[in-house]
């Protein structure tokens, strides 16, 4: 009787261990799934997540979160200009909090030369230019020297603005407002951001009497009107790496040996910039169309699948020019290549089913002599079904039916590794 | 067992027992027009996080289950706190116990007992909102198979509850079970919280925190998972259902325990 009972209670033993052993597993595989949401949101707002704690606590956290975060992302940062944002940003956070802690990294930026040089590196230094409460006040010439070293005019344009904000932060006198802007009146800066401190210019000027400033720049303003030229909000708060993504396209421009690389990397460049600067995206496609080279080199499709149903560019072309080019090609492959790249552009521009019906109706009229062509049939069938356009998906159906029939029908790709067909 | 579950079964015929019931069909009902309840919480609310999980297309858990589930915990609270007391006070169980039945097998029929009735409960309410939504065209939920199995799976959360309530009674008397389960349960739903609000904030936000949460979380039962979208699929579910049994095994190990130490002669 003992013995059965030890027996039982050894048991019940067993299956208590066996509980918590299922009970801890089952807990992290249930938590490992409770988890992935949170790494599915990493920008997660903290505020919102305590909103049902006192303001004051929500507060708190929201405020050590951010802090962290900021703090953290000055650590992983690699490149100098992501690092001087960061670094501004934490700064710039905890200025309030920490004033002497958000000095002491601005002035790091400051007396970094590695920093210093960095083109978003304006941030810091307006914040310390004139500030006589920082332990690195920036003086105006110096400033002056910072915005001559910039490459990009978006950026010098930042950075004045920048310098507005400060002075006018500062509330200074009208003479430190013409001292900041006077190079502005030197260089001549025509486009219409730069408007607005040449107003500014006048205003402290006709302050000081000073009429010979005013004449001066009411006449750049009128040349701003006329040119009528103005940098882009997206190229303003574009991120860092645009601009080296830019530069690094443009290095493969100058060492673009080819025609055929010509076309890839100015298309690429001017792809690149468009949203940002379309007036420079419609000189780079303007440059490829109007030379001869370009134009007459096999992957020409390239820029022109690019300039397809463009608004953005002077250049646009339309469905029936670009079809007009395929027509043109003699060879196979280049052939295959071009209605290929003109397929995956309507793709990008999420065009309705008529205008990719428009684009491949061509296509029924020639008999199809690869099994690549395939492809671009099954979807001429089922947009011309999307299009309600009955004909031309009886006709579509009816080529596919016959390509699957056809056992000598074969892939280009295939012809040119066995010979058949030259590749040139 | 069967008979002890049996004679249990038997004791809820009471009318205030019928009118909860009927009470909670028509509650249920009623509420069943709203959305459903993962919806019901605004986007980016910790409650968000923690009732979505991982981004899965599921049927959702309806806010009439929602509410339904509402009356199947009161109910099995209730019961699942007075029934040991009850049999002690009234010395039923020593009758029982001097039967060829043992602790266990008393303690099996107990927990049967509540199971049944509350599942009962809520499958009843289950069928009154599909019919409702099918037939009288109250709800605007359309319930499928599918979404009529999903439904299901909160109502799991009904039997680690039941254990745990009848664990307390064993320690605290009925009143008693009733005010630990509320409290135990409610801690048990924040500290559900902690783990999620650890990860979702950046690291060192909370210097040690994880570390004790890792280790204190597993003294209370996670009931969000009950309610999360995520936890569908062969996995999740299965990992719930061993979850639920798992935590039910040793709070009735602990019950086992109180019940050999308790004077079961001694009244009130």
């Amino acid at each position: 009787m003992k013995k059965q009972r030890d027996k039982r209670a050894i048991l019940f033993r067993i299956i208590f261990l066996l509980a918590v052993f299922f009970y801890i597993i089952c807990d992290a595989i249930l938590q490992k799934n409770t988890l992935s949401a949170s790494k599915n949101n990493q920008q997660a707002e903290y505020g919102k997540l305590v909103d049902w704690l006192p303001s004051s606590a929500k507060l708190a956290i929201e405020y050590r979160a951010k802090y962290l975060d900021l703090q953290k992302e000055t650590e992983i940062a690699k490149e100098t200009d992501e690092k001087v944002d960061a670094l501004f940003a934490f700064a710039d956070y905890i200025k309030v909090k920490d004033k002497a802690g958000s000095d002491r990294i601005m002035v790091s930026i400051a007396e970094t030369p590695e920093y210093r040089n960095s083109r978003r590196a304006f941030r810091a230094l307006s914040a310390l230019l004139l500030n006589k409460d920082t332990k690195h006040p920036v003086p105006i010439k110096e400033y002056h020297e910072y915005i001559s070293r910039l490459e990009w005019k978006e950026d010098q344009y930042q950075a004045w603005l920048a310098g507005l904000r400060q002075i006018q932060r500062l509330k200074s006198k009208p003479r430190v407002y013409l001292e900041l802007f006077a190079p502005l009146l030197q260089t001549k800066e025509i486009y219409r951001n730069f408007d607005y401190f040449y107003s500014s210019i006048i205003a402290q000027a006709q302050k000081l009497k000073e009429k010979e400033t005013v004449e001066l720049a009411n006449r750049i303003r009128d040349e701003i009107k006329e040119k009528n030229i103005t940098i882009s909000t997206n190229l303003i708060n574009a991120k860092p790496e645009y601009r080296r993504q830019y530069s690094e396209i443009k290095k493969r421009i100058q060492s673009s040996a080819t025609p055929e690389e010509k076309n890839i990397n100015y298309t690429a460049l001017a792809t690149h910039v468009l949203g940002y600067d379309n007036a420079e995206s419609s000189e780079l496609f303007a440059y490829l169309l109007n030379d001869q080279e370009c134009r007459s080199a096999r992957n020409f499709y390239i820029p022109l699948v690019a300039l397809i149903n463009e608004n953005r560019v002077k250049n646009r072309i339309i469905i029936e020019q670009y079809l007009e080019y395929i027509a043109g090609i003699k060879n196979e492959s280049d052939k295959l290549n071009a209605w290929e790249a003109g397929l995956l552009r309507l793709e990008q521009l999420k065009s309705n089913a008529n205008i990719f019906v428009q684009y491949l109706s061509p296509l029924l009229n020639e008999p199809p002599r690869f099994f690549d062509y395939k492809r671009f049939y099954v979807i001429l069938r089922d947009r011309a079904n999307e299009a309600k356009n009955p004909e031309i998906a009886d006709k579509a159906s009816a080529i596919i039916a016959e390509m699957d029939a056809n056992k000598e029908l074969r892939n280009l790709k295939e012809l040119i590794a066995r010979g058949i067909i030259q590749d040139k | 067992m069967w008979a002890i579950t049996e004679l249990s079964l038997r004791r809820m015929r009471e009318y205030a027992f019928y009118i909860l019931v009927v009470v909670g069909i028509a509650v249920c009902v009623l509420s069943d027009v709203s959305d459903p309840i993962t919806t019901q919480v605004s986007q980016g609310s910790l409650f968000s996080y923690a009732l979505s999980g991982e981004a899965v297309e599921v049927p959702p858990i309806t806010i009439g289950t929602g509410v339904a589930m509402i009356f199947c915990i009161l109910i099995s609270v209730f019961y699942s706190a007075s029934e040991i007391p009850s049999d002690i006070e009234n010395g039923l169980i020593m009758i029982i116990l001097s039967k060829p039945a043992g602790r266990l097998q008393y303690l099996l029929g107990k927990y049967i007992s509540t199971i049944l009735m509350s599942f009962t409960i809520f499958i009843l309410i289950e069928i009154m909102l599909i019919i409702a939504s099918r037939f009288l065209g109250i709800s605007s939920t359309h319930y499928s198979f599918e979404l009529v199995c999903r439904q299901f799976i909160p109502a799991l959360m009904l039997i680690p509850l039941i254990t745990m309530t009848i664990a307390f009674s064993t320690i605290a008397g009925s009143m008693g079970a009733m005010v630990f389960t509320t409290i135990y349960s409610l801690f048990s739903f924040a500290v559900g919280f902690i783990p999620l609000t650890v990860a979702l904030f950046p690291e060192g936000m909370f210097p040690g925190l994880g570390l004790i949460i890792g280790v204190v979380h597993y003294l209370f039962p996670n009931f969000l998972y009950y309610y999360q979208d995520s936890v569908y699929g062969l996995l999740l579910i299965s990992s719930l259902i061993v979850y639920t049994i798992s935590i039910s095994f040793i709070f009735m190990f602990f019950t086992m325990i109180r019940l050999k130490q308790m004077d079961l002669s001694v009244s009130g």
